[in-house]
Formats: C-alpha cells, structure tokens, sequence
C-alpha cells in the first residue's frame, strides 16, 4: 500500500502520516524497475494535466461554497494523487474532502491555493524526474457518451 | 478475456488498462458511467468489468444494480474499486450486485489475483451455462410465482417457442386447457413442500404447432442462502412417443396372450375331440386286421397294416398334443416338491424302458422345489426318456444333478448319448422338429416343447449343451421357493 491508506478519508491523523515530497516510489517504482520509464513518463504527463483541469473546478467549487462538488473533486482526485505516491497533495485532498464533507466553515479557496503551491513543487519533481517539460501525448480513447 | 475499465480518472485508466494489457487481457476502457454501460450492455461486450465507485453520469453501484437488474442471460463478474472501505460501503457495494471489491490505491498482485479469480468464475459459468443451454432435455428455472426467469434450448424446441415467448410467462402458460389446473396446482405443491425433491408428474404440454406433448415433469426447489424457496428448477422430459410405444406393446402383449390362449383352447379341444372317432378308426382297423389276416390278398394285407400304423401314430400325436396344450390350460399348483420323490416315480414310469436298454440312472442329492408336481414327473420323464432313446451302441448312462445358482435351483440331465449339433440346439425345443426318421428314433417331436413349455410356466428356462458324439446336457432352472418366501423359514 502506499503512504495514504483509505481510512484516510474519516481521518485526518492517518492522512498526515507521511507528508513527504514527491518521489518515485510504490507502482511507479515497479514500472520503472521493469523498464517502462516511458510509460511512467506518460503517466506523469498526463497526471498533470488532469490534476491541473481538476483543480480549476475545485477553485470554481471552493468560489461559490459548493462543498458537495467540492468534495467530489477532492475525492477524484486524491485516487490518482496515492497512484502516483504524490502523498502531499493527497493528503490536503483529504483534508478539503473531509471538512467539505462534513459541511465545515473553512478557508477552502485558501486550502486550495495551498493545494496549487504544492502541486507546483510536486509538477517540478515529477518533471525533473521525467527528465524534461512534460509531453503531450494524446489521451486513451474512452467509451464515454 | 475482455474486460472493461470505467474510471473517470485517466491516471488511473492508463495504469490499469497498461497493466492488465500486459497480464494477458484485452481491455476497454470508459470514463464515465454511461459510456460503461453501453459497453456491458452489448451483448459481445466484456463480461468482466471493473467499476470505479465515483464516476459521473452513473456511478459504479448504480451501474451494478442496472447490469444485474437487465440480465440476459450472460454473466458479468463486477469488481468495484474505491477508496471506501467501511462495512457499510462494502455492504452496499455487493449488496448492488458487485462480485467483488478492491481499495484504492490498487494493489496490482491483489487486482490481479481479484481478476483471476473472477475469470475462473466467468469459465465456470460459462461451462454452466453452456450445459444448462446444450442438454438434450428441457429445462427451466421459475421464481416463486411461477414465473419462467430461465429457459434452455431442449424446452425453446419442446414448446416451439423462441426464449423470448417462454420467458417472464408461467409453466402452467403452456399446459394444454384441460390440465393448466393440474399444473398450477403442482407448481404450488413443489414450492410448498417440506422437500427440495418433489415425486415426478406427468402433464400434458402445447407443442410446437399445438400438438399435445406429454412431459415428465421434475420439480427441485431453489433456495436461498437462508433455506428460503426462492424458486424452482425444473426438467421437462418428452415421454409421449414412449407412452404410445408402451401403450402399442400392452395392446400387442394382451392381443398376443388372448391369440395364445385360443389357439391352447383350440389345441385342447381339437385333439380332445379326435381322440374319440380316432380311437373308433384305430379299434375297427386294428378288428379288421385280427379278423381278416391272411384271408384278403397280400396288397390287402400290406394296406391293412399301414392303416394300422397310421392311427396308432396319430394316436400317439394327438396325446402328446393335448399334454402340450394341458401344459398351460390343466396345469396343476405350485406347492413344495421334493425332487427325490418325483424322481421314484419318474424310475418307475420308465422302468421297463430302463431294463430294455440296460441304462445306468444315477441321481445326486436332489432338493426341494416350488413346482407342479405332476409337471416336475412329465419334465423329468421326458428327459431322461429322451436319454434312454437317443443312444447309440453304448448302454445309456444318464446322471441327475442340482446346483444353486442365486434364488434358483439349476437341474441337470446327462446322458451318454449320440449327441446334438450346436445348430439344432435351439429347434429341438420347437414342437414337430425332429432330427431324425422315425425309422431311427420314433416320436412326434413334441416331448422337448413340451419341457419348455413346463419349465417357462415354472418361470424357468431351458437349454442343452452338448457334442454330437459326446452326449448331452440338458439344464432347467426352478425357483427354490415361492416368490416373497424366505428359504431359511422352510
């Protein structure tokens, strides 16, 4: 498991047990290990750019109060973030997610810009460790409607 | 195996799809609820899924009670992924219909073990289903109100309906008019039924082309994990060529017993009758033959003699006739015979045939037999007769013997005689077969019809074994005692 377990989600404690910066680890280390750096390298690229459209709408949520797509969004994301062994993020996606569940009166734009900070430094690890800007493949294609 | 990955996050449909893809499995992949179910919902679609819980449009609970609830007929093994893992999540997970449930963030030796699992369900089903649709006999399942949920092909052929017709009707739907009350009623009487088994019934079905189609019916109930009937299982087995077959061979047995017991009474009466101008014929020939020998010409004499002859032997034939025909029409009680005893009076009966040819009649210890006893004389009379005369230069040597042989006694007659080939040893038990002149040996070829006929009455059977040359073995069998009679008791 990584450094987040699901528990997560009721408590805040667990969410903070490992608050480290970004580094290859868990299934990504795996794939890497067994040669798919370019995979992993995809998945960074893509990793980014899905965090950054989701935390527009997180923006837009915390804007207007809307604490149920709020916590939605926090929910969808913190998945990809644990994948990822972006504990950090993770861990203040639980932390909104929570709150926002429990209809509590927070700062929450103000918890997402934090969110964006870390996101940042996290964007600059991963890209560093990708070995360059991230690239822009084309997504898989969907069955959606 | 194809199976389907519906997540609304990409990260996480790229790392799956890339890892399955590796393990073997050909994956499709949807990132919203209503794109994975119009993938489940075509009928060559996946038929394992692995459904994220928060998606929008329908998310994975939502999209495992619609799959289960608009079931085809094809399996599709559900596995739920999410970050919830209270009881109460996973309570409501299974409880939609998912097979089975995985946490994020995923374990890939577990997802993979968790997918390997449910393909062997998926083969198992599909072994299930391919049984279930390819029997020979037809078979459905009903919920409780009777209710057809589930048809195969034998029942779609027996009901010249397609499964689309028979499904979501009752069985009773089917039954001819006269029996839809019958059918109603034992549906209700197997779904009440302290057994899971109910006793088989018959009922009269509407065929294809509105036949009428007679079918065994068999009725299991289905239950529930609780004991709960939740329905029934049910075949259907096509017997009504097989009551016409059996209702043709009645009508043929009892035609043929009636014919058989004509032709005994015909037998009976028409040799009892001649007997008595016969025995005239015979008397006046055999007058004319004391009174006038010798006083007529030699031709008249000759002529007078052939007549002579002629009614003797007709004599001769028409008594062993009516001893065939007494066989079953005169037969006397079956009561306890000892064999021994019959055996007395047989050496009696034949004692001057005995001392005429010199014979040696050696007996073993004979044993108790539930038979007619007048029967058991003329059987064994007949048979050791028939030693004594089909010798050759030797002295005859007829030994009697018994064996047990299960619930029966097995008789044995040995003579030392001429002998029979293999290819006569069925005919000689067929009234007038004779395999020699009468000049050789003289008879009406009746007396071994008549043993058949004595032995087969007695529920017995008959055969011979022999070499021509070397003599032969006859053998009877006879019950040791009365049907339903415990042997140790006598």
């Amino acid at each position: 498991m990584n450094a987040i377990d699901s528990n997560a989600i009721d408590s805040g404690d667990t969410c903070r047990r490992r608050p480290v910066p970004w580094r290859l680890s868990g299934a990504l280390a795996d794939l890497e290990r067994a040669g798919e750096s370019e995979f992993v390298g995809d998945l960074i690229d893509t990793f980014l750019r899905d965090t950054a459209t989701r935390l527009e709408s997180m923006r837009q949520a915390a804007a207007s109060m809307d604490l149920d797509a709020l916590a939605a969004c926090s929910h969808a994301l913190k998945g990809s973030m644990l994948l990822m062994s972006a504990d950090r993020l993770a861990e203040l996606c639980c932390d909104i997610q929570r709150h926002a569940a429990g209809r509590k009166h927070r700062d929450y734009l103000a918890m997402v810009d934090q969110l964006d900070v870390v996101l940042r430094e996290t964007r600059e690890a991963m890209i560093s460790h990708a070995g360059g800007l991230p690239r822009h493949h084309p997504p898989t294609p969907d069955h959606s409607r | 195996m194809r199976l389907l990955i519906a997540d609304d996050d990409t990260v996480y449909r790229m790392f799956l799809g890339r890892e399955l893809t590796k393990l073997g499995y050909e994956v499709v992949t949807a990132c919203d609820g209503a794109g994975a179910l119009a993938v489940l919902e075509d009928k060559a679609g996946p038929s394992l899924a692995i459904l994220d819980w928060s998606m929008p449009e329908a998310d994975g609970v939502e999209i495992c009670r619609r799959v289960r609830a608009n079931s085809d007929g094809r399996y599709i093994y559900l596995l739920l992924l999410t970050a919830r893992d209270t009881p109460a999540d996973l309570i409501a997970g299974m409880g939609a219909g998912a097979d089975d449930y995985l946490t994020k963030p995923v374990n890939m030796t577990e997802l993979h073990l968790r997918v390997r699992a449910g393909c062997r369900i998926l083969e198992f089903e599909e072994r299930s289903r391919q049984l279930f649709d390819d029997a020979p006999i037809a078979y459905h399942e009903t919920n409780t109100s009777g209710v057809i949920v589930r048809v195969n092909r034998a029942e779609c052929r027996l009901l010249g309906c397609g499964a689309g017709e028979i499904l979501g009707r009752r069985v009773w739907d089917f039954a001819v008019p006269a029996q839809v009350e019958k059918g109603m009623a034992v549906f209700q009487a197997a779904v009440e039924a302290p057994n899971q088994r109910m006793e088989d019934t018959e009922l009269e079905m509407c065929g294809r082309n509105g036949d009428a189609v007679l079918v065994r019916l068999q009725q299991n109930q289905v239950r529930d994990s609780h004991g709960a009937v939740a329905g029934l299982r049910c075949t259907m087995l096509d017997i009504t060529e097989l009551r016409r077959q059996e209702e043709l061979l009645k009508r043929q047995a009892a035609d043929l017993a009636r014919s058989n017991a004509e032709l005994e009474q015909f037998a009976y009466v028409a040799s009892h009758d001649l007997q008595e101008p016969l025995r005239m014929v015979a008397s006046f020939t055999q007058l004319l033959a004391k009174r006038y020998a010798g006083k007529l010409d030699d031709k008249a004499d000759e002529y007078i003699k052939y007549t002579v002859d002629g009614a003797k032997r007709m004599q001769q034939l028409i008594a062993d006739l009516l001893a065939l025909s007494r066989v079953g029409t005169k037969g006397g009680e079956f009561r306890d015979v000892p064999l021994a005893e019959v055996m007395s009076d047989v050496l009696v009966n034949l004692g001057p045939a005995i001392q005429e040819s010199g014979a040696a009649v050696v007996e073993d210890s004979l044993p108790m037999v539930f038979a007619d006893r007048g029967q058991m004389t003329q059987l064994l009379q007949n048979l050791i007769g028939n030693a004594i005369k089909f010798r050759d230069a030797k002295a005859p040597q007829v030994h009697i013997s018994a064996a047990e042989t299960g619930d029966d006694w097995t008789i044995s007659v040995r003579d030392n005689g001429i002998g029979i080939a293999p290819e006569h040893a069925e005919r000689v038990f067929q009234i007038f077969q004779r395999l020699h002149t009468r000049d050789q040996y003289p008879g009406t070829g009746i007396g071994l019809a008549v043993c058949r006929k004595i032995v087969e009455r007695h529920g017995g059977k008959i055969w011979l074994d022999s070499t021509p040359g070397g003599g032969t073995t006859f053998h009877f069998t006879l019950h040791k005692c009365a049907p339903g009679t415990d042997e140790s008791l006598r």
